[in-house]
């Protein structure tokens, strides 16, 4: 790491005396004869947005399916809120309050919004599924969000891309999560639903969530963030806070130039 | 799209009822319910004046009984974004055993017990062909179409090789009431209604048909299981990173849809009362054709039980009135699939539309 986690400077949030949410350090995840991360440390705490940067290949999307459960880490900890725990599955990483919304959205399109909130976690009433309090709470949830959807019982692939986005991060906040891992958010979107969904990420902010948003496009970043975590190559180089950096040194820190 | 939906949302009685109208007739089953009912005026103004009428509809139900065990699964198995061609083999094989063990163990043990076994062995076969369709795909990751051809073949293989070229006729007398039992004639004897509708000569086959529609409907809508197999053959990625086991889903499928195939050989043999390994042709794509009529999307995630029922009443309704209008039979075949070719044309039209709207 060239940066150790006594250097990591800290923001807002007073990192001093809280606990981070989620700590993953020296995860390592090879797939064959690719090691897709080798050392890779976040952290992230209540009511703060860290935004995880690097170029295409650099391990964001490896690192957020190892803390989702898509993947198992082949080494290195994970501590949530303090306690050490295993992800071997979507369920596990669920169970300790992480909630994913995946740069392909993991939606269903053939099936409506209130299947696609529930999906694997429907809501049953002596083994029948309760579709009334489903479409209620689903119904609760879109308003709860502001979001402009027509009715909850539109299948999702005639819904817009920021839409769609509204729905996965629905999902997320409908089971309470306290940690969530979005995966570039707005790379689908226009102008105007990107400032939407980024409104919306501060909106939950707001709730105390503690947030890691994996994303290319700076501006985005630098508008929502605390601090700003750099994956190279599979492994951490630094983590910045907003206020101290700019974008010409992220980006020196994203393509390695300082090392040239 | 969003268009509809402001309409939908707009008050107004009349614009709200012809919104609700459209988006009744916009739904497959209605739209094939009309169709089958055209169909049958058209049939009965052909000539066919008792086609489906109250002597002929009895008849036809116990015909498209032993096929609607199958479609009902296959639909299940489609919705979840697989197929399966291997139930003819299965439901063949399943047959053959049957009669080869009648023919081996037949008055060794208690009849009871034997049609027990011989019922245990057609299911257990099915049983065991789902789970290797059922593994090669999910943990082998074999493509289905090619997994479920070889098995189908093998099964096929089997059946021929196990019969040898002989169909075993020493059959247990009471092995007919599997298919011939008709549970509700004492009752019809009570209640002559019931007989008038013919309903108390209803075979065995049409409430094991019942059963599983029931069944798949409840499964299908009704619990977690069922929206587990939409989540699957809507994004099976999708599906597997939100917590559904995709896996069990394809695995459990595959097994109902053998296990009905067999059972489906079952009940022919104990129509037939004679084992030949070829006495289901074609089980394969006429249930995936119904399916398909049916609404039920060869890419997954779309489809109903209904559906699958319509489509395959569809699809013996053309051979039954082929047959009644005294049309050529060797015709049968470029009905039905102008029939499918329809379907599928239709599909693809209204998929489009829904797209550039």
């Amino acid at each position: 790491m060239a940066v150790t986690q006594a250097q990591l400077k800290r923001s807002g949030v007073d990192h001093s005396t809280a606990e981070p949410l989620l700590i993953a350090r020296n995860i390592s995840k090879a797939f064959g004869h690719v090691q897709a991360l080798s050392d890779a440390y976040i952290d992230v705490y209540a009511g703060e947005i860290v935004a995880l940067v690097g170029d295409n290949g650099a391990g964001k999307s490896t690192l957020i399916k190892v803390l989702s459960g898509a993947h198992r880490q082949d080494a290195g900890e994970i501590v949530i809120r303090g306690q050490s725990a295993t992800i071997n599955n979507p369920n596990d990483s669920f169970d300790l309050g992480i909630a994913t919304v995946y740069q392909d959205l993991a939606l269903l399109p053939s099936r409506d919004v209130v299947a696609n909130l529930f999906v694997g976690r429907e809501l049953t009433n002596r083994g029948i599924l309760d579709r009334r309090k489903m479409t209620e709470e689903a119904n609760r949830v879109v308003r709860q969000l502001r979001t402009n959807l027509p009715s909850v019982r539109t299948p999702v692939r005639f819904l817009s891309g920021g839409q769609r986005q509204a729905v996965a991060i629905a999902r997320v906040v409908r089971f309470g999560a306290e940690i969530l891992l979005l995966d570039e958010p707005t790379a689908a979107l226009g102008v105007k639903e990107s400032h939407e969904m980024l409104t919306l990420i501060e909106n939950l902010k707001e709730r105390n969530k503690g947030i890691i948003v994996v994303s290319h496009n700076l501006a985005h970043v630098f508008r929502i963030c605390d601090r700003i975590t750099v994956l190279r190559h599979g492994e951490t180089v630094g983590t910045l806070v907003k206020e101290e950096t700019d974008s010409t040194e992220v980006v020196r820190l994203i393509t390695g130039a300082d090392l040239l | 799209m969003t268009a509809i939906f402001e309409k939908i949302k707009q008050p107004g009685d009349t614009q709200e009822e012809d919104s609700r109208l459209r988006r009744l007739l916009s739904q497959r089953e209605v739209q094939l319910l009309l169709v089958l009912v055209v169909f049958t005026l058209l049939v009965r103004a052909g000539g066919a004046k008792g086609f489906l009428g109250p002597t002929h509809f009895p008849i036809f139900l116990s015909q498209v009984a032993p096929d609607m065990l199958v479609v009902i699964p296959m639909a299940m198995l489609l919705i979840g974004g697989m197929f399966d061609l291997s139930v003819t083999g299965v439901a063949n094989l399943s047959v053959v055993l049957v009669g080869w063990t009648f023919s081996r163990l037949l008055g060794t043990m208690d009849d009871t017990l034997l049609i027990i076994l011989v019922v245990a062995i057609g299911l257990t076969a099915g049983l065991i062909v789902g789970a290797i369709n059922g593994l090669a795909v999910t943990r082998l990751r074999m493509n289905p179409l090619m997994t479920t051809l070889a098995t189908w073949w093998m099964a096929q293989g089997a059946a021929t090789g196990v019969a040898g070229g002989e169909s075993r006729h020493n059959f247990v007398g009471s092995f007919r009431d599997i298919a011939r039992f008709q549970p509700l004639r004492d009752l019809g004897e009570t209640f002559p209604f019931l007989q008038e509708m013919r309903i108390s000569t209803l075979p065995m086959p049409v409430f094991y048909a019942a059963i599983v529609i029931f069944l798949g409907w409840l499964i299908l809508t009704r619990t977690r299981f069922g929206w587990h197999i939409f989540a699957t053959g809507s994004d099976r990625l999708g599906a597997a990173l939100n917590g559904v086991n995709v896996n069990r889903v394809t695995l459990v499928g595959f097994i109902a849809t053998s296990v009905a195939a067999a059972m489906c050989g079952i009940v022919w043999a104990s129509r037939l009362t004679s084992a030949p390994p070829n006495t289901l042709g074609g089980l394969e794509l006429r249930v995936i054709a119904a399916a398909v009529i049916g609404g039920a999307a060869l890419t997954g995630g779309e489809g109903s039980v209904l559906g699958a029922v319509l489509g395959l009443f569809f699809m013996h309704m053309i051979r039954s009135a082929t047959i009644q209008l005294g049309l050529p039979v060797y015709w049968e075949f470029f009905v039905l699939g102008a029939v499918l070719f329809t379907a599928v044309a239709f599909d693809a039209w209204t998929k489009r539309r829904a797209d550039t709207q």
